[in-house]
C-alpha cells in the first residue's frame, strides 16, 4: 500500500508538472497547447538518449523543448493566437510518427529500456522514495521560478496579451516576443516532466504519450483556475484522487467488471469536472492580483 | 490613402495635432474618421501616405513602436483589461518595465520591486487624477462605461504619451463623466499633451477643441474652428446625407 501511494504521489508530481507548464502557456498567455504529449515525448526520447545520465539529462530535455516550443511559436508570431494551436497539434503528431517509426533513434515500438534513475545510488528498498523526494524538489523549483514570473510585470504583460492583443500592442507591448517567451518556457517545464517520467518507469515507449496526457493536463488547469499555479496543483492532485480513488469502486459495487468500472472511472472524473465548474467556474483559486497595499511606497521590500 | 478591397476609406485625408492641441476630427457615420486613428495608431498600414511623429517617419512602425514612442489610442468601445484591477490596468501601460524581460523578473527581484513602487505611486497619482482612485484593486471589468474610458485614458497617461487619440471619448458616458473628462482633456493639453478625438457630441467638440477637422467619405471636407466649420453649408450637406447636393 505505502509503495502504490508513493507511485501516485510521483505521478501527481509529474502531473503537477505539465500542468505548470500549460497554466503558464494557455492559464497565463493564452495560448492553447494541445500538442503536450509530444513535448512530454521529446523531454522523455530526450532524457532516454542523453549520453550523461541524472540533473544534466533533464536540462537536455529542457532545453530541447524550450527551443521546440520557441520555434513553434515564432513560426505563428504574426498570426493569431489560434494559429498556434492548430500547429502544436501536427507537431504532436509528427512526434508521435517519429517515435514510432525512426527506429534507429527511438526503437520504435519496442521503445527504450534501461534510462538510469537519479537515485540509482541509493539502496533498492529505497529507490521509490527518493525518486518522489527528487521529483518534488523538482516540482518545488519549478513551482518557485513560475510563481514568481507570474506574480511579476512578465505575468502581467502575459496577462494582457491573454485578453486582449490589441490593447496590449497599443500599450507598447511586444505582443509577438511575450506569446513566444511563454510558449517556450511552458514547453521547457513539461520537458522536465517527460524527462522525469522516464526516469521513472526507466523503460519509455510510444503507446505512453497519447493525447490524454494533454487531456489531463487541461483538466488540471481548468480546475485549478486558470493563470494560478497553486490552484493548477490542487487541480491535478484532486484530478488524480478521483481517477485513483474510483479504482476501489469495484470493493464496494460488486456488479462492476473491470471494462464497466474503466468507462465509470473516466466519467466520474469529467462528472466531477462540470460539478466543479458549476460550483466554482473559475475554478479552485484565482490568479495572482497585485493590490495597491502591496506596493505601497513606504514600506521595505 | 486606404484601400479595403474596392472600397476607398481614406483618400487624401490629413490630420496634424500639435503639442498642447486638442483637435476634433468630426465628420458622417462611415467618413473614415475612426480609420484615420487606426492608420495613425498602426492598427491599419495605409497604401499610400505618411505617418509623422516629431518629424520622423513612422508609417512603417506598428502600434507597439508608436506607443512607445509616446503615440497612443484609445477605443471607441471601451476594452479595459477586465481580468486585471485597475490598477494593474495602469501598471501593465508603464513603458520601459525591466520586469517584463524574464531573466531580470527572476534574477533581480529587488530591482523589478522597486520599479514597481515606483510605477504603482505613478499610477495611484494618476488614479487620483482621474478620480478613480478608490477602485484601484476592484476588478476593471466592474467599472462603469464612463469609467471604463477614464481608465484608458489613464492607461493612455501611464505612457508618458505626446499624443493621444481619443475614439467617442463620450460614447456611452453618463453626463457628469463627459464633463469630467472634458476638464481632464484641457486640463492635460495644457500640460503639453495633444489629443486627437473622434467624436459624435458635438457639446464636447465645441467645449474641448481648439481646432475642427471634417472629414466625408474618406476625404477632407473642411477645417478650421468649430464656428466656422458649422458654419459651412458643405459640412450641413455631408451630415445631412447629401440631400441638398
Amino acid at each position: 500500500m505505502i509503495a502504490y501511494l508513493i507511485t501516485i504521489a510521483t505521478l501527481v508530481a509529474l502531473a503537477s508538472l505539465v500542468g505548470l507548464g500549460l497554466n503558464l502557456q494557455w492559464g497565463l498567455a493564452g495560448l492553447a497547447n494541445f500538442g503536450i504529449a509530444g513535448f512530454y515525448a521529446v523531454g522523455a526520447y530526450t532524457v532516454a538518449l542523453s549520453p550523461v545520465p541524472g540533473v544534466p539529462a533533464l536540462g537536455l530535455a529542457m532545453l530541447a523543448c524550450l527551443g521546440l516550443g520557441a520555434l513553434l511559436a515564432l513560426l505563428t508570431a504574426r498570426l493569431e493566437a489560434e494559429y498556434l494551436a492548430i500547429i502544436t497539434i501536427g507537431f504532436a503528431e509528427v512526434v508521435r510518427l517519429v517515435s514510432l517509426n525512426e527506429g534507429w533513434l527511438t526503437n520504435g515500438a519496442l521503445g527504450l529500456a534501461d534510462v538510469p534513475s537519479p537515485v540509482g545510488f541509493l539502496p533498492a528498498g529505497w529507490q521509490p522514495l527518493g525518486f518522489l523526494g527528487f521529483a518534488l524538489g523538482m516540482l518545488l523549483a519549478s513551482f518557485a521560478v513560475l510563481e514568481v514570473l507570474a506574480r511579476s510585470p512578465f505575468g502581467r504583460a502575459l496577462r494582457a496579451v491573454r485578453d486582449d492583443d490589441v490593447v496590449a500592442a497599443t500599450l507598447g507591448k511586444d505582443v509577438g516576443g511575450l506569446r513566444v517567451r511563454a510558449f517556450a518556457l511552458g514547453g521547457a517545464v513539461i520537458g522536465l516532466a517527460g524527462g522525469l517520467h522516464a526516469q521513472f518507469l526507466s523503460y519509455i515507449d510510444p503507446s505512453q504519450f497519447t493525447s490524454i496526457v494533454t487531456a489531463y493536463a487541461f483538466m488540471a488547469v481548468i480546475a485549478g483556475g486558470r493563470g494560478s499555479n497553486l490552484g493548477l496543483i490542487l487541480g491535478a492532485g484532486s484530478i488524480f484522487l478521483l481517477l485513483e480513488s474510483t479504482r476501489f469502486l469495484k470493493d464496494v459495487i460488486p456488479l462492476l467488471d473491470g471494462t464497466r468500472l474503466a468507462a465509470l472511472r473516466l466519467m466520474l472524473v469529467g462528472a466531477g469536472i462540470v460539478l466543479l465548474l458549476i460550483l466554482r467556474p473559475d475554478g479552485l483559486m484565482a490568479e495572482p492580483r497585485r493590490l495597491s497595499r502591496q506596493l505601497s511606497p513606504l514600506k521595505e521590500p | 490613402m486606404l484601400r479595403f478591397g474596392g472600397v476607398v476609406a481614406l483618400d487624401g485625408a490629413s490630420l496634424a495635432v500639435r503639442p498642447g492641441e486638442v483637435v476634433g476630427l468630426i465628420g458622417p457615420n462611415g467618413a473614415g474618421k475612426t480609420t484615420l486613428l487606426n492608420v495613425m495608431a498602426g492598427l491599419l498600414r495605409p497604401q499610400g501616405g505618411q505617418v509623422l511623429l516629431d518629424g520622423a517617419d513612422i508609417t512603417r512602425l506598428g502600434p507597439a513602436a508608436r506607443a512607445r514612442r509616446g503615440l497612443v489610442r484609445s477605443f471607441q468601445i471601451a476594452r479595459e483589461l477586465g481580468r486585471l484591477t485597475v490598477l494593474e490596468n495602469l501598471l501593465l501601460a508603464a513603458p520601459a518595465q525591466r520586469g517584463e524581460a524574464v531573466w531580470q523578473a527572476l534574477l533581480r527581484p529587488r530591482l523589478v520591486a522597486a520599479e514597481e513602487r515606483a510605477n504603482a505611486a505613478r499610477a495611484l497619482a494618476i488614479l487620483t487624477r482621474i478620480g478613480l482612485r478608490a477602485k484601484a484593486d476592484d476588478l476593471a471589468a466592474g467599472l462603469s462605461g464612463g469609467q471604463k474610458k477614464l481608465l484608458e485614458l489613464g492607461r493612455a497617461l501611464m505612457l508618458r504619451p505626446r499624443v493621444v487619440l481619443l475614439d467617442e471619448p463620450a460614447a456611452g458616458v453618463a453626463p457628469p463623466l463627459v464633463q469630467e473628462l472634458a476638464r481632464l482633456v484641457r486640463e492635460l493639453a495644457a500640460e503639453g499633451i495633444g489629443f486627437a478625438l473622434v467624436e459624435h457630441d458635438m457639446a464636447l467638440v465645441q467645449q474641448v477643441c481648439d481646432r475642427v477637422q471634417v472629414l466625408a467619405e474618406g476625404r477632407p471636407l473642411a477645417a478650421g474652428s468649430f464656428a466656422e466649420v458649422t458654419a459651412d453649408r458643405r459640412v450641413v450637406d455631408a451630415y445631412l446625407g447629401g440631400m441638398a447636393a
